[in-house]
């Protein structure tokens, strides 16, 4: 059996014998700083959940598009979690 | 998920508290529908008004004006640098773009140069960054817009700010505080301008979605003095429950500013003692208030004392 070092962005699954590196949802948190790599596909809620963000404090965004919450990503996507909430 | 107005495009934001889901354009005039039903039914602004919109950069402000241009109100911008390092060059920077592509200018105050920035008055006086900058921000609100002949101010707060405002005061009994909340603070005479809240019934998800979904650069970054502020413990709180009960926000706080709600229409709240009569001027700048100096003036000499003692100290 090979043994490949995922790349970023990859995960490393087992299909029978063999592994091999499969591409993953990258979340990026820009305001925390944080970037995360999720397998996929998944829903919006799904991935702010596994974030540990609440829904109704962010909008979430791929590129131009501004996604709603059941909207299915997947893998190879990158998406932006915006946090809306201000302080003061 | 299909827009639930026009049933063909394909929704981009979901708002489970009204129970929709809206494709871009269909959103435009739901968000629209928002703020315009917010200002006919509290009758925030007339159509004859000149609005003093007060920007800080962020999303709600941009948005405001955003849609009060584009709603044909006459606006100006005022931008208040506080002086912060970094954040207000960015804010800024954000202001001017936007007022550009309008072929607007806004009028900035700079508070540095007023000999009060926001950081060095929070070491100078013993008090909450945010209360400081709210007590500094309202003073320059009212003076440029007394100045410009403008006849009301508008700011950007949104019902998440409103209702962790009325969560705050009510878990702490404010009741001067709740008889006064409201998104329109009438004008009295001796100079002291009517203020409103145009987008009281928008969440701030629905205010990001809309400045996104616009095109509108706003900053992104949270104030880095605001890190401690109460008011977002309150939100955070809030949020939850709205997770999980979609639509208590906009029930909490419409029913709060409902006629018939006791806590807004008690003998105290109809005419709380300190508020009692027409302002006077500010003995040391003629702005109004309703005591012998003004709260900016007092903090500006407490700023002032507490500059010359360091500099007292450090020349020792």
């Amino acid at each position: 059996m090979e043994y490949l070092t995922p790349r970023p962005g990859e995960t490393q699954l087992f299909l029978g014998n063999t592994m091999y590196n499969e591409l993953m949802i990258t979340v990026r948190l820009p305001q925390k700083k944080k970037e995360l790599e999720i397998p996929g596909p998944r829903r919006v809620m799904d991935l702010l959940a596994e974030a540990g963000v609440r829904p109704t404090t962010v909008i979430v965004t791929q590129g131009r598009k501004l996604l709603t919450k059941d909207h299915r990503v997947e893998d190879g996507a990158t998406i932006d979690v915006l946090s809306v909430v201000s302080g003061g | 998920m299909k827009c639930k107005r026009c049933r063909r495009a394909e929704a981009a934001v979901d708002l489970p508290s009204h129970h929709a889901a809206f494709c871009p354009d269909c959103f435009f005039v739901f968000f629209r529908r928002q703020v315009t039903e917010g200002i006919r039914k509290l009758r925030l602004l007339a159509p004859e008004d000149r609005v003093l919109v007060c920007v800080s950069g962020g999303k709600d402000s941009l948005v405001l004006w955003d849609v009060l241009m584009d709603e044909g109100y006459e606006t100006e911008g005022l931008y208040i640098d506080l002086g912060i390092d970094g954040y207000s060059d960015r804010s800024k920077e954000k202001v001017l773009a936007y007022a550009a592509a309008r072929g607007k200018t806004p009028i900035v105050v700079e508070l540095a140069k007023e000999g009060i920035p926001i950081p060095e008055a929070a070491r100078c006086v013993r008090m909450q960054e945010c209360s400081i900058c709210g007590t500094v921000k309202r003073y320059f609100f009212n003076r440029v817009a007394a100045e410009g002949k403008f006849t009301v101010v508008a700011t950007g707060h949104n019902l998440d700010d409103e209702t962790a405002r009325l969560l705050g005061n009510l878990l702490h009994w404010q009741r001067d505080h709740l008889a006064r909340q409201h998104p329109l603070l009438p004008g009295a005479g001796g100079g002291l301008v009517r203020k409103v809240k145009p987008l009281w019934r928008v969440s701030e998800v629905e205010s990001a979605a809309y400045g996104f979904l616009k095109g509108i650069d706003y900053v992104t970054e949270e104030c880095p003095m605001s890190g401690d502020a109460t008011s977002l413990v309150y939100k955070e709180a809030l949020s939850r429950i709205e997770d999980r009960m979609p639509g208590t926000r906009i029930v909490f706080y419409q029913g709060f500013l409902d006629p018939s709600n006791p806590l807004r229409k008690g003998p105290e709240a109809a005419a709380p003692a300190e508020d009692a009569g027409t302002p006077r001027a500010c003995a040391s700048c003629g702005a109004p208030t309703y005591a012998e100096t003004c709260s900016y003036c007092r903090m500006r000499e407490r700023v002032r004392k507490a500059r010359s003692l360091r500099a007292a100290g450090g020349s020792r």
